[in-house]
């Protein structure tokens, strides 16, 4: 160290290398668990449609190559709004939502939310960008139908500044672990349950629909409620 | 199974697209056929039980039963079914996992040559009753 430079902390700078090591080691093995399936379909899906002639096989690969390929424009998306690139960031202008028929049109595109029961002020409105509106809620309710089977439960509160939502997953998620809830909004974070429910995610989505929160000016956290059951707390201005 | 006979496999994989994908791929093989599909452990051991198949391609992470587990069950109760590990990543614990249950470990891909050239190994390599 040079005079005049300032005192450098080594125990920091550690931390700080052992975090960037254990985070690039997270990223690797999560990156290869969520493309190795889709890429590979991709690639399969292709080499059948030169294979056959089969009108119906035809079919369901183009369909397959349509979803899986959408599945990886998804996961490209998440990474790009995590890291900040406000080229990805949801664009529309704010307009009057009604917030229930928002959730209920977002859980009926999604296949893991079987059943989905809206309770208190499901009429109430919001002035938000609907794409934001719907990316926050898109993460949310996938997450909770992917890990418990039932009606996905949500509770909407408002006050004349913000709109509270309640987001339970189906069978309280009695799964999850307190890392899981720690951990829920860090990138590249998919415990064990998380990755053999499913391994083809980035483990991004929340981290994502945090950032895209966070810049309406609303908040969203994970928390346990006094059952113990998974909570996903959602609070967004009016 | 004569040695004119088709290649009886099962697919275990708990991806849609996927595992219907491999089921087109591995049927449009010459010498393979595809007798049946499953999503998870608990239903490869099912369809394993009714088909009897030759081999079966596993995934290994899956929800409900897992393809570590699955594997451990049908070894037990019908070790003549020749088995291959098809997995997306394959870490030090996967590889060393299967290695200990005797499997191989194949690497998923769009191209299915090498699970195919795995699953007639694994028949050749399996325990006669």
């Amino acid at each position: 160290m040079g005079q005049g430079e300032p005192p450098r902390d080594i125990g920091a700078e550690a931390a700080a290398g052992d975090d960037l090591d254990r985070l690039r080691r997270r990223l690797a093995n999560v990156i290869g668990h969520a493309l190795r399936t889709p890429t590979a379909t991709v690639r399969g899906q292709a080499e059948i449609l030169a294979a056959t002639e089969d009108p119906e096989e035809r079919a369901r690969a183009v369909a397959a190559l349509r979803r899986t390929s959408r599945r990886l424009e998804e996961m490209v998306d998440e990474v790009l709004v995590v890291q900040g690139l406000d080229t990805r960031l949801p664009t529309a202008s704010p307009r009057d939502l009604d917030l229930g028929a928002e959730i209920a049109e977002v859980a009926g595109e999604l296949e893991v939310v079987e059943q989905l029961e809206v309770v208190g002020d499901a009429q109430a409105r919001a002035h938000l960008p609907p794409d934001a509106l719907r990316w926050a809620l898109r993460a949310v309710l996938d997450n909770a139908g992917r890990y418990g089977r039932g009606p996905v439960r949500v509770e909407v509160r408002a006050t004349p500044d913000a709109a509270r939502l309640r987001v339970w997953t189906p069978d309280g998620d009695v799964g999850a672990t307190d890392d899981d809830v720690r951990l829920a909004f860090e990138p590249f974070y998919r415990g064990e349950r998380a990755v053999t429910v499913t391994a083809t995610r980035l483990g991004l989505g929340l981290t994502a629909a945090r950032r895209v929160v966070e810049a309406l000016g609303g908040r969203i956290d994970i928390e346990r409620d006094e059952e113990q059951r998974i909570v996903t707390c959602l609070e967004l201005p009016r | 199974m004569s040695a004119d006979a088709p290649l009886r496999v099962v697919v275990v994989d708990d991806d849609d697209d996927f595992r219907l994908m491999l089921r087109v791929q591995l049927n449009l093989e010459s010498g393979v056929e595809v007798v049946g599909t499953a999503v998870d452990g608990y239903e490869a051991i099912e369809v394993v039980g009714d088909e009897a198949p030759d081999a079966v391609a596993m995934d290994l992470l899956m929800p409900n039963l897992d393809g570590f587990a699955a594997i451990d069950r049908i070894r037990r109760e019908q070790p003549e079914v020749g088995l291959v590990a098809y997995t997306a990543v394959a870490g030090r614990y996967a590889r060393e996992r299967v290695a200990a249950q005797g499997v191989e470990l194949v690497l998923k891909s769009g191209d299915p040559t090498e699970l195919v050239a795995a699953l007639r190994r694994s028949v050749n390599n399996r325990v006669r009753p």
